[in-house]
């Protein structure tokens, strides 16, 4: 009887020991916290130069390139049956699926490679895309086609206009609250965040961006009507110098499309710094974005893109928007395509080209 | 019989504590990461030092002691992600100087060196504003007598003149209880040579407030060990508030009352 009294108390004093000894776990135990993919991403892209919020658009004009074309890599975007009816003398044809590893492989050889696309704004998200790469001698053709030689400009001429059923407000609407990054998942453990990167871009690119109007609404792009009918869905922004928010030659109330709200952009501290309000934009929603011509806001949203937001390019911005209004304010109307910008430089066929 | 039975609660109780390993930061040869931060409420954020303790009998060197491949990153109330960049010495950075510290947010620091995690969090209290300044009876200390903010404790330092002399410490926190609005913040005693006529109009009050995590690491740091000191010896004693293995150090919010004179 004694023996088992004593063992009753030994193991009751063990289990005590154990309660009480293994207390100081819970103020000594190691903190849960982890670092998170999509911040690492933030941080990668920024010591990588941060060239979204830095550089100017990497834009350049078609008589650079009717002028250099001996230092020039010539990229065309466009589908093979476009191209064979005419580009630019010495360009290549190549297509989304293999344009990373095309420019990867021949990017040094020369001193710039220009994208050229129908508009200029599937080359100018791919320019994004590939300086995000680290390819910093790419370049996208300012209107694409389009300006290089009449026989293409009708995807400019016909767009230029303005929307009806648009509403339109003279009122600074604010940015959103803060909220998080969007979600980003590695594609296997222990991936550097650079391969992360590089394969990211790569598959961004073939996704590809499609800057044609009949199509209405893509992954990645969307015709200004299609908003019109469904701007709820969307937080609006537009980006530019503040001007093409503010300006309008004729009335004080009617500037931006209705919930727009104002992104500065480079040259000026760019509002997409992560210091600044990057994180104002929502990534539980789609973003539409707006610009002058479509090309600016189709190099920002690849960057958007690639951070995981649901971003989208008003095709042709303003000059879809409200071509009058853009064309006559003296500080915007550089973003208004016309007839002087039409270049009419010599293209060549698939009978005179080969 | 019985002595087996003794025995396996006595082998439980020893291998179920195992895990309970506590890391000795104190031990003086081992090396650990240090971090320190002082969040300046109202002010830009300057930077995150990360550097690491160097063996017993090696004179310090901050290129020896500094660390430049960490990847670090603040969060802002819960969502804003700033990364941070090496700029030299162990100083780390946003990439642009805009970065406010806003009284009232929440700063968390993340961060990795190798397979260390290191983390820490803070709230930026308010800057304090003093209500009234005097002296304390027997006219060595000065008090002043401020708002107080849930989440904040109080300290309070002597300024001669423009900043000829000032105290290098606080005698003690001010940390006020619940329901209490305003509180009494009280100086060291000021030498006796300031206490003279000829310092009439030169004797100042600056009240600091802190994130109330300041209240462990004033209360286990040895008053008047300069801070800095003790995060190039290593202190296992001290209370930090960056955790992780082998890391040492404090990222605390801070906010800097302006100078009122007293008399």
């Amino acid at each position: 009887m004694k023996k088992i009294k004593i063992l009753q108390l030994v193991i009751v004093s063990a289990i005590l020991f154990f309660i009480a000894g293994c207390e100081k776990d819970k103020i000594t135990s190691p903190f849960s916290a982890k670092t998170e993919n999509n911040a690492k991403l933030l941080l990668f892209l920024e010591e990588e130069g941060d060239i979204i919020n830095k550089i100017p658009l990497p834009m350049i004009e078609p008589y650079d390139v009717y002028n250099n074309l001996s230092n020039c890599l010539v990229i065309d975007l466009r589908d093979n049956p476009d191209y064979l009816k005419g580009h630019i003398g010495g360009a290549k044809n190549i297509l989304k699926d293999s344009l990373f590893n095309y420019v990867k492989v021949n990017y040094l050889k020369f001193n710039k490679v220009v994208l050229v696309s129908a508009s200029g704004q599937s080359a100018a998200y791919f320019s994004s895309l590939l300086h995000l790469a680290g390819f910093s001698n790419i370049y996208y053709m300012n209107y694409g086609m389009a300006s290089w030689n009449m026989f293409f400009s009708a995807v400019w001429t016909d767009r230029i206009g303005k929307s009806e059923g648009a509403v339109f407000s003279n009122t600074f609407y604010p940015k959103n609250g803060y909220s998080p990054l969007p979600e980003i998942n590695l594609n296997s453990s222990g991936e550097s965040m650079e391969d992360f990167v590089q394969t990211r871009i790569s598959n961004l690119i073939k996704e590809g961006f499609n800057e044609d109007y009949s199509s209405v609404y893509s992954k990645s792009t969307m015709i200004f009507s299609y908003w019109i009918d469904n701007k709820t869905q969307f937080y609006t922004v537009c980006v530019g110098p503040i001007m093409l928010y503010s300006s309008n030659p004729y009335t004080t109330n009617t500037y931006h499309p209705v919930g727009a709200v104002f992104y500065q952009i480079p040259p000026l501290p760019s509002d997409f710094r992560s210091v600044n309000y990057l994180q104002t934009l929502p990534s539980n929603g789609s973003i539409a974005i707006y610009s002058g011509t479509g090309q600016e806001s189709a190099f920002y949203i690849a960057y958007l893109r690639l951070l995981g937001y649901d971003a989208k390019s008003i095709l042709f911005g303003m000059n879809n928007i409200d071509y009058y209004m853009l064309s006559h304010s003296p500080e915007i109307s550089p973003y208004a395509f016309n007839n002087s910008y039409i270049m009419n430089y010599p293209y060549f066929t698939e009978s005179n080209g080969k | 019989m019985i002595k087996y039975i003794l025995t396996i609660p006595l082998l439980f109780l020893l291998l179920s504590c195992e895990k309970s390993q506590i890391v000795d930061n104190g031990a003086a040869s081992q090396e650990v990461v240090v971090v320190n931060c002082e969040l300046d409420a109202g002010k830009l954020f300057s930077s995150v030092t990360f550097t690491r303790t160097l063996p017993v009998g090696i004179p310090y060197d901050i290129k020896a002691a500094e660390l430049k491949d960490v990847k670090a990153y603040l969060k802002i109330n819960g969502a804003q992600i700033v990364p941070l960049h090496y700029i030299s010495n162990g100083e780390y950075k946003p990439m642009y100087n805009e970065l406010i510290v806003e009284a009232g947010s929440t700063f968390e620091l993340f961060a990795e060196w190798g397979e260390t995690i290191i983390y820490s969090t803070t709230t930026i209290p308010t800057v304090p504003e003093i209500n009234s300044a005097s002296y304390e009876a027997g006219g060595k200390n000065l008090k002043a007598n401020i708002k107080v903010h849930a989440g904040e404790v109080y300290g309070a330092i002597w300024v001669i003149g423009n900043g000829i002399a000032k105290a290098t410490a606080f005698p003690s926190l001010s940390i006020p209880e619940k329901e209490i609005f305003n509180i009494n913040v009280i100086t060291s005693g000021m030498p006796a040579e300031y206490t003279g006529n000829e310092f009439n109009g030169m004797r100042n009050i600056q009240v600091f407030s802190y994130d109330k995590q300041y209240t462990a690491y004033f209360n286990s740091a040895k008053v008047n060990v300069p801070l800095g000191n003790a995060f190039m010896q290593n202190g296992g004693t001290i209370g930090w508030n960056v955790f992780g293995n082998n890391v040492i150090g404090m990222f605390i919010g801070v906010g800097k009352g302006t100078i009122k004179n007293v008399n």
